[in-house]
């Protein structure tokens, strides 16, 4: 079982130089989790999620690990952090894309893409190996769905 | 196996070998310097440099208790929030206003570092730092610089501020008054004057909106602190850990002693308010802030001076360096505060300190005596703390400082540090010559 057969193909994506404030409206309107991110030529630059829309909005240093052991003196304004948000919305996706991100290739083997759910905790891209063109999405809920209830079991399995 | 004063013999060759080697690899920064060490000081017992009784006897257990006791005192107190209370304090002290912050957090930054050590005082102060600039909108840069600077300069004033001194301490049996009392003035004078080119460079240049300023002013200091009860503790015990520095002469015990009670102490009134059960964690917990990688590199690196001072190597080149300095004290002390500091600036203080000790030592003979060497050991100690101010590697806390800036979208370019710090260093070691000569002959 390869991860080509329970991805989700052609999924949703922006590209590289649409704003953050266009992700983050179809972050929210989908609930995604993660959003593929690709070039002009369908590549996929990264994925930019939820929690990068989210880490826009504190002070760096407060989310690059176990430096401040909490924000709990700052002011309490919401509003401060919706003008954050304004500041930036109209940013390219492409200065806050985590380039980093795991990927798979079409026939990598799903239990390597349970490995990468295990240790990163979010949806993968699934990429055209060579071309590195975004052809789906995996989700852990593709992997534990086919796991617990595969289409093709036998009766009482 | 030790040669005449003078003279090099084969018998050296295989020690200074192993040393330099060892050296290198430590620069070279490919393999774990602990490693490095270690490695080294077994070859060094394995060929016969030195057999084990002597290896041990070259282990300086003073230095490694006065390190080990300070890193369980601070892993403690800087669960209690601590840090952050004072730099938030310290900062709505100066009506968040940039220029005065500017002046205050390295202020506060050095008189930490010269009480603990200079890694952890800029690990807790500058993220702290970093959310002050970003809800002021101010450039970063300037305080990093700054904080980097003040951290060297703080370490410079006390016996436990920075290793350099500790190994110094230690070795010669300076006591934390001889510290205090021959370094803190200069270190004193350095810190106006840096604080004063900070200001010129930077501080009068930097402006925050009046909002933004307000928001630094609205941040509730208080919620920094995460347990009061152990913010209390560690203040207590840390005042009287220095007490007992102060103290140690007359109590005829040594520094090392001091801070492992302390340490001992501290982890005691920490576990004894949770249930039994729990002790061991705790104290599991207390002892995992040591910094073994640091406590391991200097047992091999003792051993490995130990190696090449047995075979008279340190011997000889003390030997060239009194031909080179005619003997003339003064000449040496400035000959090794300027050599110190730009060697310091460019590779490891630590293993370079601990190789002069031994070689300062077989000076003393010849330049009268225990007594009369003493202002080479403040040259050797201004230099080699100091020197770590002139480039980005020059010390860890400055590679500190430039990891979590990088990672938090600052970066502090090597060549762009060493345009301003180098030159800033100079001036700093010049201020220590005119010092060492005024106040040491």
């Amino acid at each position: 079982m390869s991860c080509a057969d329970i991805m989700t193909p052609n999924p949703r994506y922006v590209r590289e130089d649409d704003t953050i404030g266009e992700a983050a409206r179809e972050i929210i309107e989908h609930t995604y989790i993660n959003l593929p991110v690709v070039d002009a030529e369908g590549r996929l630059v990264g994925l930019f999620g939820i929690y990068d829309l989210l880490a826009l909005l504190v002070p760096r240093v407060a989310v690059i690990g176990n430096l401040l052991p909490n924000l709990r003196f700052m002011s309490d304004d919401d509003s401060e952090l919706h003008r954050k948000y304004l500041s930036l919305k109209d940013n390219p996706v492409r200065r806050a894309v985590n380039r980093e991100a795991a990927r798979v290739y079409a026939d990598t083997p799903l239990i390597e893409a349970i490995r990468l759910f295990c240790l990163n905790h979010t949806t993968i891209p699934v990429v055209e190996r060579g071309s590195d063109r975004l052809v789906g999405m995996i989700s852990y809920w593709d992997a534990a769905r086919h796991i617990v209830a595969p289409k093709n079991a036998a009766p009482g399995g | 196996m030790t040669s005449a004063a003078g003279t090099a013999t084969s018998a050296m060759l295989f020690p200074a070998a192993l040393f330099v080697l060892a050296y290198a690899a430590i620069m070279s920064e490919r393999v774990n310097r602990a490693l490095v060490a270690l490695l080294g000081a077994g070859l060094a017992i394995l060929a016969g440099m030195l057999n084990q009784e002597q290896a041990i006897a070259a282990v300086d257990f003073n230095t490694l208790a006065l390190l080990t006791g300070m890193m369980i005192i601070v892993g403690i107190a800087r669960k209690s929030g601590l840090f952050g209370y004072v730099a938030i304090r310290a900062a709505q002290i100066m009506r968040a206003r940039p220029a005065g912050i500017l002046i205050a957090l390295p202020v506060i930054t050095a008189i930490l570092s010269a009480l603990l050590d200079n890694v952890t005082t800029v690990l807790l102060i500058v993220p702290v730092t970093m959310v002050i600039c970003s809800e002021l909108k101010v450039r970063r840069y300037p305080f990093l610089f700054a904080e980097i600077f003040a951290s060297n300069i703080g370490g410079t004033a006390t016996l436990i501020g920075d290793p350099p001194n500790i190994l110094i301490g230690s070795a010669v049996g300076l006591t934390f008054n001889d510290f205090v009392f021959a370094l803190t003035p200069v270190v004193l004078v350095i810190l106006v004057v840096q604080t004063a080119l900070n200001h010129v460079i930077w501080g009068r240049h930097l402006h925050a909106a009046g909002a933004d300023r307000q928001r630094v002013m609205a941040m509730n200091a208080d919620s920094a602190i995460e347990d009061k009860r152990l913010l209390w503790l560690s203040l207590a015990v840390m005042a009287a850990t220095i007490l007992g520095f102060v103290l140690a002469r007359p109590l005829a015990v040594e520094a090392g002693t001091v801070a492992l009670i302390g340490a001992a102490a501290l982890m005691l009134l920490e576990t004894i308010a949770h249930p039994r059960e729990h002790h061991a964690e705790l104290v599991t917990s207390a002892l995992n802030q040591v910094e073994w990688v640091t406590i391991f590199f200097f047992i091999g690196l003792f051993v490995l001076v130990g190696a090449i001072e047995q075979a008279g190597v340190l011997r000889f080149l003390s030997h060239q360096l009194l031909t080179a300095t005619g003997g003339d004290l003064h000449t040496t002390a400035l000959g090794i505060l300027w050599g110190s500091a730009i060697l310091s600036a460019l590779v490891d203080n630590i293993p370079f300190v601990a190789s002069m000790i031994p070689l300062i030592q077989e000076l003393a003979p010849a330049m009268g005596g225990d007594e009369a060497i003493r202002p080479l050991w403040w040259a050797l100690a201004l230099g080699a703390c100091l020197g770590g101010n002139g480039t980005l590697i020059g010390a860890s806390a400055n590679l500190i400082v430039a990891g979590i800036a990088e990672r938090a979208g600052e970066r502090i370019g090597f060549m762009a540090f060493l345009r301003l710090a180098f030159p800033l260093m100079l001036l700093q070691i010049a201020i220590c010559n005119v010092y060492v000569v005024w106040r040491f002959f």
